[in-house]
């Protein structure tokens, strides 16, 4: 027992535990991955399998646990290492250093070393006899930090399962359309609980043709009522109650307004392709199929499709119908579907085609990135108190001998023994000297 | 003018690292020294032509720090690589001069004269227009040149160690160089993160690069911690450390071959 205890309280385990998520991690890449959504009802066996599949490690039980395994290993570590904080002072490693002898008490020499030490040391004291042993550690500042910095892998991770409840949405909308709902990644529609419209949407290009940037005007309305808005554009989003709104993506497509007249009343629609009308009280019906800017060399048209009496019907409708007549007088007797008069008793015209665009925009909230970007700020505080102080160990010994006091000092650098730094002996001379 | 510049800085490096064979078999410290000179100049060149590049930019109406493309992370991955290495090299380890030199003439004359490298000033997409562009390339790449040099420096120190020679300035190195890297590349994983929420909403999206970036920061993770372990230079380390070498390049140009977001660096 005391053995598997040690084993996953060991540093040697946290790199058997580092590489297995490495290994893990690059099957991950080479692995196509797709995210596998379990589908509710289907059972626990079910939803285990979909967790254990090797095509979406990333949401895999496999990952769950190394992870698990690893804050496990931290914490048992962590927890060995508070209960190591209480320490006496080590026993001194003077080995072969010298004695030098200055002319001051010991008590005066005690407080000069002190105040003259590096900033990052801890002292502790103990009186042996007639002498004073002072020890100096820097492991009393870096200890914390390395607590610090292993607690802030356990708060990413942490935040990272918090992520894992938060909200990643997509609306479609074209200039002028408001929606109230967007569609979250399983594909269910969820309700926003306000309404946003888009006013207008812009695409810019470079001179060689790359788009430059593409900005979406949005409007946020509760109750009809404008209630804030602003320019969306990639790498600005917007928020608006706690959701976050990303420039995502655009369409553009071609919209066109038609006119129908049946000789009494005139009707004028802007429509798109795909779209399916219903006109005259739902005696005219029609699709739009197609429209294109330059169709059959001759121009803007409409290709529209009509559930006829007779059967279904086309109609290619172009917007400069009377050019193509004047050069192709029979033209109707020829083609009988490039009549704008063909379904009686309307007549169609196509006035214009406008560039219409879509904007793509990602609804996003996540509870976890707030946590995760705490332990970000304090894993990094803390590896650069880790790497920056020292590992320094310091050890005086202050004799006070016929009215002088000898010192004699060791030191160990990450564990090394090493001369006293040069420097604080320097600055304890020069101390006295003043 | 910037390319002609970047392209005499290519040959100092080359030059320099031709003189620092010679000086690794001469006694005296005289050319060692004039091969550290030699890499400053080849340095302070490269970064003329860097500021140069970034100016032209400007000129050109595209503005932007030249860090947006394959073409000039090569360029800057050669800069960071000589500018860690001076510091360390003038009082120490003179031994990693005629690597680095290699490696920045090398990633230099590849970046200018492989068919394959798009060497011309371009327009950013909008996805990279963001101030974290800079702060990103930056600190991901001087990770990466610093974990490069851990990894020499933890070989030529182990071999030392192996032939009963003393190789105390390296292990300090090895240490120096592996947290220098640690720090500077999480900050790189850090703001490529904050940026990712920035453009995308999300900070993590085990994209293959981030993930490949991820796969490196816990292989330099293990090292540190397998050197904490078998204190400082132990074969296992290295060893370690030479796979994090495998993956800091299949992070840079290896991933490039899988389906992702960050193709375009
Ligand atoms: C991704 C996760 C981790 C990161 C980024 C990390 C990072 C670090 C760093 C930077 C150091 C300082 C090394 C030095 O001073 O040379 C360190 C030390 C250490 N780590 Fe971790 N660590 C991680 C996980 C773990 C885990 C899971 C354990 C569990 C046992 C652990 C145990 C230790 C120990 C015992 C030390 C030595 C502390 C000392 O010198 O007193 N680490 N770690």
């Amino acid at each position: 027992m005391g053995h598997l205890a040690a084993f996953w309280s060991s540093l040697k385990c946290t790199v058997i535990l580092l590489l297995s998520l490495v290994l893990l991690c690059v099957a991950g890449t080479i692995i196509p991955q797709h995210t596998v959504t379990p589908v509710a009802g289907q059972g626990l066996s079910a939803w285990f399998l979909a967790r254990l599949t090797p095509t979406d490690l990333y949401h895999s039980l496999w990952l769950a646990c190394l992870a698990g395994l690893l804050c496990l290993n931290l914490v048992l570590c962590m927890r060995l290492r508070i209960r190591a904080r209480k320490q006496h002072i080590p026993a001194p490693r003077f080995g072969d250093a010298g004695e030098i002898s200055l002319g001051t008490d010991s008590q005066a020499m005690r407080a000069r070393i002190l105040r003259t030490a590096p900033r990052t040391l801890r002292f502790q004291e103990k009186q042996e006899g007639s002498s004073i042993l002072l020890f100096g550690d820097s492991e009393q500042v870096r200890r914390p930090a390395i607590f610090g910095l292993h607690a802030s892998v356990l708060l990413i991770f942490v935040g990272m399962l918090m992520s894992a409840f938060g909200l990643d949405g997509h609306i479609e909308l074209s200039e002028g359309q408001t929606a109230a709902q967007f569609v979250d990644a399983g594909g269910t529609i969820v309700a926003l609980g306000f309404s946003v419209r888009c006013d207008r949407f812009r695409v810019t290009h470079y001179d060689n043709g790359m788009p430059k940037e593409y900005v979406s005007r949005l409007v946020f309305l509760e109750n009809g009522a404008a209630r804030a808005g602003g320019e969306l554009r990639v790498n600005h989003p917007l928020v608006y109650q706690g959701l976050r709104f990303y420039q995502e993506s655009y369409r553009g497509q071609l919209a066109a307004i038609i006119t129908v007249t049946d000789g009494v009343h005139a009707w004028s629609v802007r429509v798109r392709e795909g779209d399916e009308l219903a006109m005259d009280d739902g005696k005219l019906r029609f699709q739009v199929v197609k429209i294109g800017e330059d169709v059959m060399h001759m121009g803007p048209a409409l290709k529209l499709a009509f559930d006829h009496a007779s059967g279904p019907r086309n109609l290619w409708l172009f917007q400069e119908v009377d050019r193509i007549k004047e050069a192709v007088p029979d033209l109707f007797e020829r083609a009988p579907s490039f009549n704008p008069s063909l379904i009686e008793p309307y007549t169609f015209a196509l006035m214009e085609l406008t560039p219409e665009y879509t904007t793509g925009i990602g609804v996003k909230r996540d509870p976890g990135a707030p946590i995760v970007a705490v332990g970000g700020i304090l894993m990094l505080i803390c590896l650069l108190i880790v790497f920056m102080v020292p590992s320094l160990k310091v050890w005086v010994r202050l004799e006070e001998r016929a009215g002088a006091t000898t010192f004699k000092a060791a030191a160990s650098r990450s564990g090394k023994t090493e001369a006293f730094p040069a420097a604080w002996m320097a600055r304890i001379r020069r101390a006295g000297g003043a | 003018m910037s390319a002609t510049v970047l392209g005499i800085s290519t040959f100092v490096y080359l030059a320099a690292f031709i003189l620092s064979l010679a000086a690794a078999r001469s006694e005296g410290r005289g050319l060692s020294r004039a091969v550290w000179w030699a890499a400053l100049a080849g340095l302070v060149l490269q970064s003329v032509g860097m500021a140069l590049r970034w100016w032209e930019s400007y000129q050109m109406g595209v503005g932007h720090a030249p860090l947006a493309n394959f073409y000039e992370s090569l360029v800057f991955f050669a800069w960071a690589v000589i500018l860690l290495s001076l510091g360390a090299a003038r009082a120490k380890a003179s031994p990693i001069l005629p690597f680095v030199l290699a490696l920045a003439a090398g990633l230099m004359g590849y970046a200018s004269f492989a068919p394959q490298v798009e060497s011309g000033i371009k327009p950013l997409i909008p996805a990279l227009k963001s101030n974290w562009l800079a702060i990103h390339v930056m600190t991901c790449f001087l990770g990466y040149a610093s974990f490069v040099l851990a990894t020499v420096v933890g070989s030529l120190g182990l071999r030392a160690l192996e032939k009963g020679r003393d190789a105390a300035g390296l292990e300090d190195l090895f240490a120096r160089y592996l947290s220098i890297g640690f720090i500077i590349f999480t900050i790189g994983i850090m703001t490529g993160s904050v940026w990712a929420f920035q453009a995308w909403g999300r900070y993590w999206g085990w994209d293959p690069k981030e993930t490949w970036a991820l796969i490196t920061w816990l292989i330099y993770a293990a090292v540190i911690h397998e050197r904490r372990r078998s204190g400082g230079l132990a074969r296992r380390a290295v060893i370690l450390a030479l796979i994090g070498l495998a993956s800091v390049l299949f992070t840079y140009i290896g991933v490039n071959y899988l389906p992702g977001l960050h193709s375009y660096l």
